[in-house]
């Protein structure tokens, strides 16, 4: 190291010339740089960070492919807890994270856009009609207790399974005050089998239209 | 003897700055502009997310066209343009040659900023090129970078001509800056990226790059220059520049894949990208210790110098960036904080904390020197120097804060989507508040710049030092 002034201790020193110095403002050259070695730890750090990262690169590396693919990621409980189906807390879930924005916690839905789950005659009726609402979708204006909603709902069909359609319309069946029969992934599957021509939502008659149509056959 | 040669020296110096001043001049007042600018639209942005009704109507002024326009103008406007001159006058002043090209340049700079003025309205008037960093339209970005080339010509014809033989430490960084920059610029013009996969990795390999092969050199060159010029002192050691400066070019430029985490790529691809940014640690560390044991006993000094306050805030920050980022890239982390608010404060702590902090300490010892004036107030230094620093400090404090428990709770299953976002409303209330902050500072840095550029009968002719005057701090 240097000099290790602290700078009160010079400012008695400076004469005249030099305090006028620094009022025209001349500068210091930069001084020629030292060549200290850095403290013991920073050869520690150096160490170190070369080994954890050369070590992460070996245990982790994976297939040297162009493929993607995720190594590494723990699946957890989450794939041994549905092993098991619980459909209403399968529902829960899916409710939570895919009907509840626009239905509301409650079911209630909102005045002018989205319909209420609770007390729903669609709801609690057939369980039909509420699957094939999830796979598709509904648009088009629709009328319940005077109340008019006419917001477009999109389909799932492609994002949920087979099991989590049949959890949730089994978990709107059975919240909100609705009390209806439990949905099993066959009967999803079933549905989703006879209703596979269909490719744009649903409009209210053409879910109607397309019930009677079972039902003749 | 001695002091004869000084004089002569004095002589040399004055005279690079004299022809030094228009290039800078222009450079600079053109990065304060856009430093306005952007701040005016960073302040929009941040309002739209606790009151995102707020200017909906008109398409122009949505949220999606406001921010990565804030981005753009801050990065190529703002910090590359005033870094560019910053950058200039320091190797002016290390080889000891005037800078090179200087109509060019000065033409360069006009074509710049027009190129920044078209390619703003096509971003508002939605004509993004839709990657992050890049929304300018490529004929904008390739006009961007072929002004920088004619200053990475100057560079080298600089360089060439040089009177020294010792290459100062800063003297690599912006001749590496000035090499690394346009080849980042040219190479994500290429239209050769068009899958997605591809494409998002050319994506985060120019964005992460752009900072820290062209932003973090000329803000650490900026730091070891004016750390032992304003202090007098030597730089720690010459030894420990070497490896900061090979240890950044080595590890930087596989970064940016970390941001892919998760994403379709080969696991190996983002696997070497972690391995680098941990091994940024090496640098990052050596770079620091040389600061800190540069100005240790010595930090009385940021009492009196703005120029070294600013400049010390910054060193602070780029190591405290730095490490931040080698801790983000590990996939255990990264799970946790990835499209969360903590990677936006992160951002801003290397751009702001560290670079635009560097380009406001640079600017107060170089625009007296190129003017040949003084600033016009100590105290509104002083309170710019304090608006900022609070302003950022609560701007990260506050995101980065809340952003760790919005990482949580989107990992969560049981928690609906919606209470992630609501969670974070009164934090994105303080954002906003820190912005305010941060632009009142700007505000009053413009005002002192312009005012001193500007206004003609006015000569002040103390230095701007608080309190006593002291012959270690020329500014």
């Amino acid at each position: 190291m240097g000099k290790k002034e602290d700078f009160r201790d010079k400012e008695d020193f400076r004469s005249m010339e030099e305090l006028h110095e620094s009022v025209l403002r001349k500068e210091e050259q930069i001084p020629e740089e030292g060549n200290e070695r850095g403290p013991w730890w920073m050869y520690a750090i150096i160490i170190g960070t070369l080994a954890f990262g050369f070590f992460y690169m070996g245990r982790y590396l994976g297939e040297i492919s162009h493929h993607p693919h995720v190594l590494f990621t723990d699946r957890g409980p989450a794939v041994a807890e549905e092993a098991v189906f619980d459909p209403m807390e399968t529902g829960r879930r899916v409710y939570t994270r895919v009907c509840q924005a626009c239905h509301q916690q409650n079911g209630a839905g909102v005045a002018g856009a989205f319909p209420p789950l609770a007390g729903s005659e669609w709801v609690s009726g057939d369980p039909q009609i509420p699957v094939l609402l999830v796979l598709h979708g509904l648009e088009g204006e629709i009328v319940r207790n005077g109340t008019t909603y006419n917001a477009p709902m999109p389909g799932f069909g492609r994002l949920l399974s087979d099991e989590e359609i049949a959890g949730v319309v089994t978990y709107i069946r059975n919240s909100f005050g609705n009390e209806a029969s439990e949905v099993t992934p066959e009967d999803v599957e079933e549905i989703r089998a006879d209703a596979s021509e269909r490719q744009r939502a649903w409009t209210e008659n053409e879910v109607e239209a397309f019930m009677e149509s079972r039902d003749i056959q | 003897m001695e002091k004869e040669k000084n004089e002569s020296e004095g002589y040399r110096v004055a005279e690079l700055d004299r022809q030094a001043k228009y290039v800078v001049l222009v450079l600079v007042l053109s990065g304060v502009f856009w430093l306005l600018f952007g701040t005016l639209l960073a302040l929009v942005a941040s309002l739209k997310m606790h009151a995102p009704d707020w200017l909906s109507q008109s398409s122009w002024l949505t949220f999606g066209r406001v921010r990565p326009l804030h981005l753009n103008t801050v990065v190529y406007g703002w910090a590359s343009m005033t870094g560019a001159g910053v950058a200039l006058w320091m190797l002016s002043r290390l080889l000891k040659t005037p800078i090179f090209l200087r109509g060019y340049i000065m033409v360069a700079a006009m074509v710049w900023n027009l190129a920044l003025a078209v390619g703003s309205i096509q971003i508002l008037a939605g004509y993004s090129r839709g990657i992050e960093w890049l929304e300018f339209p490529t004929p904008v970005m390739v006009v961007i970078v072929l002004c920088v080339v004619v200053m990475s010509i100057s560079v080298i014809m600089m360089l060439v001509a040089r009177k020294v033989k010792h290459l100062y430490v800063s003297v690599w960084y912006i001749l590496a800056a000035f090499i690394w920059f346009p080849l980042l610029g040219i190479v994500s013009s290429l239209p050769i990226f068009d899958t997605p996969t591809v494409q998002a990795g050319m994506n985060w390999w120019y964005a992460h790059n752009a900072l820290g092969l062209w932003f973090t050199p000329v803000g650490l060159a900026a730091a070891y220059y004016f750390i032992p010029k304003v202090l007098g002192r030597p730089i720690y050691s010459y030894g420990l520049s070497l490896i900061g400066f090979w240890g950044l070019a080595l590890f930087y430029n596989w970064n940016g894949f970390h941001h892919l985490i998760g994403g379709p790529v080969p696991t190996w691809f983002v696997t070497i990208s972690i391995s680098a940014s941990v091994m940024m640690v090496i640098p990052v560390v050596v770079v620091a210790v040389n600061h800190h044991m540069t100005v240790v006993g010595s930090f009385s000094a940021i009492k009196y110098s703005p120029t070294l306050r600013f400049v010390v805030f910054a060193a602070m920050s780029y190591t405290f960036v730095s490490l931040q980022g080698s801790m983000q890239a590990l996939r255990s982390v990264n799970e946790i904080i990835h499209f969360t608010h903590f990677v936006v404060a992160h951002a801003h702590i290397g751009l702001y904390a560290f670079v635009t902090m560097m380009l406001f300490g640079a600017c107060y010892y170089i625009l007296p020197r190129v003017l040949l004036r003084e600033w016009h107030s100590k105290p509104l230094i002083k309170l710019h120097f304090w608006l900022t620093a609070s302003g950022i400090i609560l701007y990260v404090a506050a995101l980065q804060y809340i952003g760790f428990f919005q990482g949580l709770a989107m990992n969560d299953p049981d928690v609906p989507f919606t209470e992630t976002v609501t969670m974070t409303m009164p934090y994105l209330v303080a954002r906003s508040a820190s912005g305010v902050l941060m632009a009142a500072g700007h505000l009053i840095f413009a005002w002192l710049v312009f005012k001193m550029a500007f206004s003609p009968a006015e000569e002040v002719d103390t230095p701007a030092l608080w309190e006593k005057i002291r012959k270690e701090f020329a500014v």
